[in-house]
């Protein structure tokens, strides 16, 4: 069995912050990639794992998704602070929101289409990479990252157009 | 100045892409990450939460002071079980098969089969389909490398992630989805290990099959080239029956026949399995297996709409932490020689029943020490006499009735009791019997369908096994973090049957936190629900009283109060013992103490 603690070392990281950019909260990322970590263990004394750091990813983006259905609608104050300096506040505050508003429409895509967004903007994933991981073709990746920004284009502005016109 | 490109991208792209921006942009929290880097780490030195034995976790052994046993389980009911709880179907079959074959193709590729898993690598899924005489269809998915199942038949369809032990149940009447856990085992491992033998020696062209395993008996063999379907295909045919101690001739005969092309040696994929049985409605079916490229992600590309009522049994996590450490303190038990005796309440310490313990891990030795009728009595010991040492001299004055013996794969019986035996079960203690009317060993044995290393004294109180798992046994959780009743630094789990009738019953149990998420209280609780408001009675109840630390630090009972509740005769009766249990983890346990061997005169060292 390969070492534990070099999985760890080596793939952990990438898995929190993968989680992390999915959920924008420092204790929902924790939860989510120590369930995410168990069940890559559990994974590891049972099979064989060619690639260890795409498998944490995709079990940290399966769990941050399932997370932030969990969520209410918008959620923009459980955000975590941007950065407290900000010498913008206005400006990171609207930031925060859209990655927020962001966040609510990946909870609302088919879960295919959320895991492979996930993993290809905040994984930092190569289609192929994506393709291996999940056990399919490089094209499959490839469209469900068409339909996925499709969706979510269509969610993210009709979402505006209904805050703008609550606003007015 | 806007290039031509700019200025004719879609707005909606700007939008999205400055919000993946924004998502990409905040700082992750260094701290909380090297946390759980940490934490990680935490649990590997521990050895700790949720890592499972090697062997098939399966069934909890006998409990063995309190005569409690679990029967063996059947192949056909880890079938079921895997296909889903509500629902005993043949589509479990289909599923399993399937999902064996893929588990088996992809994760023992070696030369002699490689080209097989080449070409199933290419073909990430597996589907089984057949329909009833009645019409109705079924149909089975099976992901070969994302290790996910689906099925669908009459009003029900499931989908399962296996890696996240996750499984999703739609019932078409009810307009309901069930989110629950699988259980540890999903009932799979013994099962899966046999259809791997077959599978294997089936991919790899045997002439003879060799599927001799624990738990299933092959009845009949047969091997050969049958014409069907307008061709000649070769036949794999396996008549089994699940292998049950004690009535295995009432058990049901399975057959199996895969159909494999001998033409194409590449692919040398079963494309037909026929399974029958006769208590099966119907009780024969014909599957063609096919290999497609794509298959469904989730339940909802199966056809279940979007707004269906979840229902989520997936136990919280506070409760899955809580578990694990519960796992984690039954795995980490060391080795050691327990001498447990049971008394009746109000007995002083030095009136009971012996009963001996060795244990390693999941493998274990017990065996009884008996007073002889014939022998003089105990001298009564003095007040400040070491318990422990008391009751290890004791021993080379009982005659010894070996028990059980488990290597952690088999457990060996000793059935061979006197006639009047059920007579002097029921008198108080200590147990007492002639050592020249005691027969010799009789032994049978049954496989270890789920090895659990807290399955004796004192340890199945400390650390259940169907606490751990009560999703076998389609039980609902229900955590209270700040029980207002039971002892002192607990949390108070409660597992609900899920049918409210009134057969329904809970059981409840306050774990200590303090001291390695021992159960401290145990209560099983059945209800009578059609009463207003319903009447609830305790059946037994188990209160740790004082206990000690391990080398580990793991803490186990050293007295238990057990109240029993009883109607041997319609009339309820209270039967109360209490158990001691001194431990002994300084011992050397050779191997031939877990062989069903009978050792009379065992020395407590």
């Amino acid at each position: 069995l390969p070492d534990w603690e070099l999985i760890v070392r080596t793939h952990g990281p990438m898995a929190f912050d993968t989680a992390w950019r999915l959920l924008g909260n420092a204790a929902d990322a924790e939860e989510v990639v120590q369930d995410a970590l168990l069940d890559a263990f559990r994974l590891h004394a049972q099979r064989t794992v060619n690639n260890w750091g795409g498998l944490l990813r995709h079990l940290a983006v399966r769990r941050a998704i399932d997370r932030l259905r969990t969520r209410t609608r918008v959620q923009p104050l459980a955000c975590e602070p941007v950065a407290a300096e900000s010498d913008q506040p206005e400006a990171a505050a609207i930031e925060r929101e859209l990655a927020e508003r962001l966040r609510w429409a990946i909870s609302n895509l088919p879960d295919r289409e959320a895991g492979v967004l996930s993993l290809r903007y905040f994984g930092g994933m190569t289609n192929a990479e994506i393709a291996t991981t999940l056990g399919i073709t490089a094209g499959a990746v490839g469209v469900a990252l068409h339909k996925a920004r499709a969706k979510l284009k269509e969610l993210l502005t009709a979402e505006a157009m209904t805050r703008r016109r609550t606003r007015e | 100045m806007k290039t031509e490109h700019e200025s004719s991208r879609d707005p909606a792209d700007d939008l999205l892409d400055r919000a993946l921006q924004a998502a990409l942009a905040q700082p992750v929290p260094q701290d909380v990450r090297e946390r759980v880097i940490e934490t990680a780490f935490a649990w590997r030195q521990d050895s700790t939460v949720l890592c499972p034995p090697q062997v098939g976790r399966s069934s909890l052994p006998a409990r063995t002071m309190s005569g409690h046993s679990r029967a063996a389980r059947t192949v056909r009911a880890a079938l079921s079980r895997f296909c889903g709880r509500r629902r005993l179907g043949l589509a479990g079959v289909i599923a399993f098969v399937a999902a064996v074959a893929a588990v088996l193709w992809l994760s023992h590729p070696n030369e002699s089969w490689s080209q097989v898993a080449d070409a199933l690598r290419k073909k990430p899924w597996c589907l089984a389909k057949y329909t009833t005489p009645n019409g109705e269809f079924h149909e089975a998915w099976i992901s070969f490398t994302s290790d996910v199942s689906a099925q669908r038949d009459g009003n029900f369809t499931r989908f399962s992630d296996h890696r996240l032990n996750v499984a999703y149940q739609y019932d078409s009447k009810e307009r309901t989805l069930t989110r629950s856990l699988e259980p540890e085992d999903g009932g799979k491992k013994g099962a899966d290990r046999w259809f791997e033998k077959v599978f294997q020696q089936i991919t790899g062209g045997a002439e003879k099959l060799d599927v001799a395993t624990p738990g299933v008996e092959v009845v009949e063999e047969k091997q050969g080239l049958v014409a069907k379907y307008g061709r000649t295909w070769r036949s794999y045919e396996l008549a089994i029956r699940p292998v049950d101690a004690h009535n295995a001739a009432s058990k049901p005969v399975e057959r199996l026949t895969f159909l494999v092309d001998p033409e194409t040696r590449q692919e040398r994929l079963p494309r037909y399995l026929m399974l029958s049985e006769p208590s099966m409605n119907p009780p024969s079916i014909e599957m063609a297996l096919s290999y497609p490229e794509t298959g469904p992600s989730d339940i909802y590309d199966l056809g279940v709409p979007r707004d269906a009522k979840l229902v989520d049994l997936v136990p919280a996590n506070d409760l899955r932490r809580i578990l694990s450490k519960i796992k984690s303190a039954a795995e980490r038990f060391e080795k050691h020689l327990a001498l447990n005796v049971s008394s009746d309440a109000g007995s002083p310490w030095f009136v009971g029943t012996l009963f001996v313990l060795w244990q390693r891990g999941t493998s274990y030795r017990s065996v009884f020490g008996l007073v002889d009728a014939a022998s003089a009595p105990p001298k009564t010991p003095p007040s400040d006499a070491d318990q422990r040492r008391w009751w290890k001299s004791r021993w080379t004055e009982l005659f010894h009735v070996a028990n059980q013996v488990c290597d952690g794969s088999t457990i060996w019986s000793n059935e061979a009791r006197p006639v009047d035996w059920h007579i002097e079960q029921i008198k108080p203690h200590p147990l007492t019997s002639s050592r020249q009317a005691w027969p010799q060993p009789k032994w049978t044995s049954r496989p270890v369908r789920h090895p659990w290393p807290a399955d004796s004294p004192p340890l199945f109180v400390a650390y259940p096994y169907n606490l751990v798992n009560f999703l076998a046994l389609n039980w609902e959780p229900v955590l209270d973090l700040h029980p207002a009743d039971g002892p002192v630094n607990t949390v108070k789990v409660i597992l609900r049957s899920g049918v409210p009738d009134s057969s329904s019953g809970e059981e409840r149990y306050w774990i200590d936190t303090q001291r390695s998420y021992m159960v401290v209280r145990h209560e099983s609780v059945t209800r009578d629900a059609p009463k207003a408001p319903p009447v609830e009675a305790i059946n037994l109840s188990e209160v740790v009283e004082t206990a000690d630390r391990s080398p580990n630090g793991i803490w186990y009972p050293t007295r238990i109060r057990h109240i029993h509740v009883i109607e041997p005769t319609g009339k309820k009766q209270t039967i109360e013992t209490v158990t001691r249990h001194y431990l002994n983890f300084d011992v050397r346990l050779s191997d031939d103490l877990f062989k069903p061997i009978d050792r009379p005169g065992e020395p407590l060292e």
